[in-house]
């Protein structure tokens, strides 16, 4: 028995300590963000903030060039669309490649994962120059659109649609419905576990995206990862801007993660990264 | 499919997104007409309205210009360069402020149909951007000043006998320190590599260390400071060879790998080589650094602020300071070429106060003209004026034809010879080799 609560007393001990390791970056966060540039760079380390007060809010909230509502804004707007696009997108795509099964569904499937292999950078630049002869830099169209078709979600839609029971399907089609009502009111209606975590894991991504805003949004689609990096040049770094800039993007992924991370789970789980 | 209320809201919404979208996309300030978009650049007739284009009543008459900045730390350069272009009497100018990486950015835009008629490109364009013809020659703008700029820069500027960027402004990198420390100590600011050694060590205490050069040990900012300050070019006078791999050089790395094995370079510091905080919270008696942070550094400390190139090494070896300078280009597939190049001169060759004010009013820089030094007044005496001198004195910076791969490769091994220890003779064994199969790619 005292073995027992010994075990589990380190148990326990291994991890608080393990949790409070993984959450130390976030309070070093937190700390810079309520302190001024020269504690921050300080030889020796502070533990503790020496500016308590909302004054780099204040600062950020000020600064004009940096523009935080208006990226905070476009960052929302991108990412609700870019989650609804995907999912819808995804979602359809992810139910064909379950049910049809022929050959041209193989080689679809096929293409589809071996896009999941290319790595990203290699196709910005067609991907840009495609985006700009349309005339989309600088529009939420050119955010957004480009980043709708993702493999990665269509997979894992398709991955729960082949266990998804076809007898509540066929029963919908004895009853009449078309195999797009079935969808829609028998299929999608059972699916929103995997809804809601795929839409969580797409929200997060595109809250967080950083290269394809860097290249499309510029002044007037400027996200919010886009704009603290202005705190950022050859010339030094602003430490209490940015770093206040940081807490506050971060929070929106916060409330994200309260109240979906069973879905996240859910969705890292049948996506085989966790 | 049958019709009903749900499809239908369905339809509707799906309507609705599309238009969402659409409207969202009418504020792209590249693709669309500047004269009536309402896009989100800059405007040079109203440089306080924050992003709202108002071009209507524009005094340039009917050609407008787009010229793109990279952003600049320091502030008051963005409301300067749009001051700038407001005043350009001849076109309306739109000043597009780009953060982040400009580099990245600016290559991407160039390779479509909508570039900007002028930029900035450091060092005046890469060879990637000449070659793929995307910058317009500037030499008859340029042919007839060009001895009044810097000749190091015109130097690294010229390409093949044209000259592609008009130099904006310098920045250079030196050695800081402090002279009541040095005369404390009894030593001299170091003009050799050996009385470096001697000075760090000798002014360092329990508290500060002696020289820093960043939290890499100094070895990435160094690393091509070896061959400048042991008495070689990067490359040979046709660029078909490396140039420096000679027992001066593998000494040198040699001298510098002691010097950080003695405890003479601080490994890890507060800030990076290139902001002044571990310099401003004594962590090093000597730190390499930017000019740009010399506003800062004399804020810290007052006078008691000297400045020294890197010490020659070797004894072959000279001073060398590396500079970088922007220069204003043109695009060749603009929609007005020749308007931009008269802008350009205007701006960068003819309005001589306003480029001692861009080097000047905003952080440290010296200007591309060394006549124009004089009236800048932070580089009038002390520290300033002895940075505006290296440069014109001692200035180096990186060959054309010193390419991403040979910068790398490079890199990897001033790194393995000065961290790991490795012997520099058989680390730069097969550099030379690859030296000149990557220039002779590079020249085609």
């Amino acid at each position: 028995m005292r073995q027992n609560r010994t075990l589990l007393a380190l148990r326990y001990g291994v991890l608080i300590a393990l949790a409070l390791f993984f959450l130390l970056p976030f309070y070093v966060m937190v700390r810079n963000a309520f302190s001024t540039q020269r504690h921050i760079t300080a030889a020796k380390w502070h533990w503790l903030p020496d500016q308590l007060n909302l004054t780099n809010f204040n600062n950020l909230l000020a600064n004009d060039t940096i523009g935080i509502g208006r990226a905070l804004f476009n960052s929302a707007v991108m990412a609700v669309l870019q989650t609804g696009g995907t999912v819808f997108v995804s979602l359809l795509a992810g139910y064909a490649l379950a049910r049809y099964t022929h050959r041209l569904a193989k080689v679809l499937l096929g293409l589809t994962i071996f896009t999941l292999m290319v790595p990203a950078t290699t196709t910005f630049l067609p991907m840009f120059i495609m985006t700009a002869q349309l005339g989309w830099v600088d529009t939420f169209r050119g955010l957004v659109i480009p980043g709708m078709f993702s493999a990665f979600a269509t997979y894992l839609f398709r991955q729960f649609f082949i266990d998804f029971p076809v007898e509540l399907e066929d029963a919908a089609l004895v009853d009449g419905c078309s195999p797009w009502s079935s969808f829609w009111r028998v299929v999608v209606p059972n699916s929103m576990g995997i809804v809601a975590a795929v839409s969580t894991i797409i929200f997060i991504g595109a809250w967080n995206a950083f290269l394809w805003p860097t290249l499309i949004g510029r002044d007037a689609t400027r996200t919010v990862q886009v704009a603290l990096s202005q705190f950022m040049t050859s010339q030094g770094v602003r430490y209490p801007e940015l770093f206040m800039g940081s807490l506050v993007a971060v929070l929106p992924m916060l409330f994200v993660f309260l109240f979906l991370q069973r879905y996240l789970v859910q969705g890292l789980t049948t996506s085989g990264l966790k | 499919m049958k019709l009903n209320r749900r499809t239908l809201l369905i339809g509707g919404g799906s309507l609705a997104a599309a238009a969402t979208l659409a409207a969202c996309g009418d504020n792209n300030p590249i693709g669309a007409d500047p004269t009536t978009d309402g896009g989100a650049t800059t405007p040079a007739t109203d440089p306080t309205n924050g992003g709202a284009t108002e071009t209507a009543d524009a005094p340039g008459g009917d050609v407008t210009l787009q010229q793109w900045y990279h952003e600049y730390g320091e502030a008051g350069v963005k409301e300067a360069v749009e001051r700038y272009a407001a005043e350009y009497p001849d076109a309306t100018v739109e000043v597009k402020w780009t953060p982040g990486d400009y580099a990245q950015i600016l290559a991407a835009q160039l390779l479509t149909d909508d570039v900007p008629d002028v930029f900035e490109v450091e060092q005046g364009g890469s060879l990637d951007m000449i070659r793929a013809g995307q910058l317009e020659p500037l030499n008859d703008i340029l042919d007839p000043v060009l001895a009044d700029f810097n000749p190091s820069v015109i130097d690294r500027f010229m390409f093949e006998g044209k000259i592609y960027g008009v130099p904006q402004t310098v920045d250079m990198q030196l050695l800081y320190y402090r002279p009541s420390l040095l005369e404390a100590a009894g030593v001299e600011p170091p003009t050799t590599f050996e009385e470096l050694v001697t000075a760090a060590n000798a002014v360092k205490t329990a508290d500060m260390g002696g020289f820093y050069a960043g939290n890499d040990g100094g070895v990435g900012v160094l690393g091509t400071m070896f061959i400048w300050a042991s008495g070689h070019e990067q490359l040979n006078d046709d660029r078909t060879a490396a140039a420096f791999l000679t027992d001066d050089f593998y000494n040198a790395l040699i001298a510098y790998r002691e010097f950080s094995e003695s405890g003479g370079v601080v490994q890890a510091a507060s800030g990076e080589w290139y902001s002044p905080e571990a310099f401003i919270n004594e962590e090093a008696a000597f730190q390499w650094g930017g000019l740009w942070s010399l506003p800062e550094i004399k804020e810290a400390f007052g006078d008691d602020v000297g400045v020294v190139p890197f010490p020659a090494i070797g004894p072959k070896g000279r001073p060398a300071v590396p500079f970088g300078a922007f220069g204003a280009c043109v695009a060749a597939k603009g929609k007005n070429v020749e308007a931009a190049k008269q802008f350009v001169k205007w701006l960068w060759i003819d309005q001589e106060d306003k480029q001692v004010d861009f080097s000047d009013a905003y952080g440290t820089h010296v200007p591309a003209k060394p006549g124009l030094v004089p009236q800048a007044t932070k580089l009038a005496d002390g520290a300033g004026a002895d940075a505006a001198k290296y440069v014109a004195e001692n200035g180096f910076t990186n060959d054309i034809m010193w390419s991403g791969a040979l910068g790398e490769a490079f890199g990897a091994a001033v790194s393995n010879v000065v961290k790991n220890g490795a012997d520099p003779k058989a680390e730069f064994a097969g550099f030379e080799e690859l030296a000149a199969t990557e220039l002779a790619n590079l020249k085609g």
